[in-house]
């Protein structure tokens, strides 16, 4: 008998002290993994930041790049034929021969219509006219046109089933005049491809081109990207960058509730 | 006879652990928050308890009838700290089932299995069992929200502790409690002995959490 309390008493102080132990290494586990994910977050978040202000920056920049653009368009053109104009208006006075009287007129009227078309311009710039009226696929098609009038060859493919929010639509807009101006300017390419397509809840669009490409990660922080990033975000979509052979391939995914009811 | 002086000893030492965790809740009420409130209540149950176990052990009555009152009250406050802290993974209507189930448990095993005389060790056993679920739920809930940065400045991280490790380390000893009756003195005297430095253990956590003045509970963003 008091062999097998002995041997109870040695089975359960060692059953005690093991759990106890264990428990002991569950919060000491517990405590290490905690404080490595606490870091782990915080260093996260940290980059998120970082992003956050890069982005912001991006659209800032980019802002402030399209309010110099636009006053220089108000100031070299508008200016200087409001200039001219008032130059001209100065010679209208009584006494003058009819006929200057009417060159003067004429040449006003030449003036008055340059800065008219110069101001539609500036206005189509900011808020495109055709995508007001006709919707994102026209003003997709009405560039299409001007590229392949000027020698790239546009392919543009499209399957939209759902109906875009205008807001929504100016922002795809913008992304894919982002990501012309890019090709145009950089990649020295000859053709462009273009698809957009809405497949049950998801809105995917895919954009390839045959010039020079470039490097992901040294691009990522270039302003145009970004600028791509950051309207790409409002509307909570994603961007992938799969790297062909030849030219970029890049493929961005949204969710089609949001561009139906998008809010600014 | 050493094992019992060790064993008296430690005792003393857990009683006056528990005076001075009452002391400190006493000192510091006004700032106390929620959980170190309901520990301070806990212990203010305890300590009488203890103290007139110990009492009617010495002067040979059966003190199991406490036990049976003091493990639902226990249980009970436990289970009240982690009802409020479980609360985003746990629906509180669930934390107070499991209360009131516990409480039915409790009833039927003393009107049925295990009367007053008796050592409650079914009921401390199931005690132990969900605490150590709780608060392992508690630990899952830390890790998944990260909410506090610096687990040492937060009174529930060592609440939790306190309550993983005293009742992981007395489970096994408190379903086998009453088949101790018969182990010679020596025995009984070197497992309650290891009992009590468990207790001691269990008291310094809770002194420690009793004296954490701030909680952190922000962001893991703020510093």
């Amino acid at each position: 008998m008091e062999q097998n309390g002995i041997g109870l008493s040695e089975i359960l102080l060692a059953s005690m002290i093991g759990l106890f132990a264990l428990a002991m290494g569950i919060v000491l586990i517990f405590v290490i993994h905690q404080r490595r994910m606490v870091a782990k977050d915080l260093q996260q978040k940290q980059l998120e930041h970082h992003y956050q202000k890069q982005l912001l920056k991006a659209i800032i920049e980019s802002q402030e790049k399209e309010r110099n653009r636009i006053a220089h368009d108000l100031h070299d053109e508008i200016g200087v034929l409001l200039t001219t104009s008032r130059l001209y208006f100065n010679q209208l006075s009584y006494g003058k021969a009819e006929e200057h009287l009417q060159q003067v007129s004429n040449k006003m009227n030449g003036l008055f219509d340059e800065m008219m078309f110069n101001i539609r311009r500036i206005s189509h710039d900011l808020r495109p006219v055709i995508l007001e009226n006709l919707g994102l696929i026209e003003a997709v098609e009405s560039l299409s046109e001007k590229l392949n009038e000027a020698g790239i060859q546009f392919q543009f493919v499209h399957q939209l089933t759902i109906e875009v929010n205008k807001d929504a639509e100016l922002i795809l807009y913008r992304i894919i005049q982002e990501l012309i101006g890019n090709t145009l300017k950089h990649a020295k390419a000859s053709y462009i491809f273009l698809q957009m397509e809405a497949q049950q809840e998801r809105f995917y669009l895919t954009y390839k081109d045959d010039g020079i490409g470039f490097e992901p990660n040294k691009t990522k922080n270039g302003l145009g990207m970004k600028s791509i990033e950051s309207r790409l975000n409002l509307l909570d979509g994603k961007m992938k960058i799969i790297k062909p052979e030849k030219g970029i391939h890049l493929l961005m995914e949204m969710d089609t509730h949001k561009l139906i009811s998008y809010e600014p | 006879m050493e094992n019992f002086v060790f064993l008296e000893i430690t005792r003393w030492i857990v009683h006056l652990l528990i005076l001075a965790c009452i002391l400190i809740a006493i000192l510091r009420f006004r700032t106390l928050q929620f959980e170190q409130k309901i520990v301070f209540y806990l212990l203010s149950i305890t300590l009488p308890v203890e103290l007139v176990s110990v009492w009617l052990w010495k002067v040979h009555i059966n003190n199991n009838f406490i036990f049976h009152f003091y493990t639902v009250a226990e249980f009970l406050l436990l289970a009240i700290i982690y009802r409020k802290h479980l609360n985003t993974l746990i629906k509180s209507v669930h934390v107070l089932a499991v209360m009131i189930a516990f409480v039915l448990f409790a009833v039927i095993n003393t009107v049925f299995f295990q009367s007053l005389k008796q050592f409650n060790s079914h009921t401390i056993f199931v005690e132990c069992i969900l605490l150590i679920v709780l608060a392992i739920l508690y630990f899952y809930k830390e890790l998944r929200d990260l909410e506090n940065r610096h687990l040492e400045r937060v009174p529930m991280f060592w609440i939790n502790a306190s309550v993983i490790t005293y009742f992981s380390g007395s489970l096994v000893l408190f379903y086998v409690a009453n088949d101790l009756i018969s182990e010679s003195m020596k025995t009984k005297g070197v497992i309650w002995g290891t009992h009590a430095l468990f207790n001691i253990v269990h008291y310094v956590l809770y002194a420690i959490a009793l004296l954490i003045r701030n909680q952190e509970k922000t962001s893991a963003l703020k510093s």
